[in-house]
């Protein structure tokens, strides 16, 4: 077995997927972080979902705490600081889509995998959100 | 430097590796083959314009990849 496979192998052998992602074990080149729900992790992954925001976005981002996504099909789409689930909407509906078991992660974790998502493979999005219309919130 | 961004239940985690070192880029390589059968959904963006695309395989000349857990609705 070379080396690589045993390092990526301690890596798969880490993983327990009922409940999130967990990278824990000795891995090589894995750098090891906060606990999520710390201020720490938090605030990395704040300014992680910041870094992948276009400056339009950020500034509506600071002023707003929404901002406004353009999916590849050309469909816009707003994802709000309002919680982990029925953030995101488009038209009438809202939206709700998140990663599995991301209910530990950090907030702005969940924001980062929406607008990726949204951003290059709405088409994929829009086959696994659940919707709501608007008038249900009201 | 290349660098795997994998959003987890503890926050980001990354990993980093050097295209010139064939043994960094194998185990990136390995690992991100064993998130996406897992399920992870992976996205590699240019840092400044932020177009990008969804990628089913691994590429040793992306400056990042940030791995999704596998979206579901609620």
């Amino acid at each position: 077995m070379t080396r690589a496979r045993k390092k990526s192998s301690s890596f798969v052998d880490s993983l327990e997927v009922n409940d999130g992602l967990h990278l824990d074990g000795i891995f090589h080149g894995l750098v090891f972080l906060p606990e999520s729900g710390s201020p720490a992790a938090e605030k990395r992954a704040e300014r992680l979902f910041r870094a992948h925001l276009t400056a339009e976005q950020r500034r509506r981002w600071d002023t707003t705490r929404a901002c406004v996504i353009q999916g590849k099909s050309g469909a816009m789409y707003t994802l709000r600081e309002a919680g982990k689930s029925y953030n995101l909407q488009q038209g009438d509906e809202r939206w709700c889509v998140y990663p599995l078991g991301s209910y530990q992660w950090p907030v702005a974790d969940v924001y980062l995998a929406q607008l990726l998502a949204l951003r290059h493979e709405d088409d994929f999005v829009q086959g696994v959100a659940r919707r709501r219309h608007e008038s249900h919130f009201r | 430097m290349g660098k795997l961004v994998v959003l987890c239940s503890r926050g980001d985690r990354s990993l980093e590796w050097d295209p010139d070192d064939a043994e960094s880029t194998e185990v990136a390589r390995q690992v991100f083959d064993a998130l996406k059968a897992e399920g992870c959904r992976a996205y590699v963006e240019d840092p400044e314009t932020k177009e990008g695309a969804f990628t089913p395989s691994f590429d040793p000349g992306a400056e990042e990849i940030v791995v999704v857990r596998r979206l579901v609705g609620g």
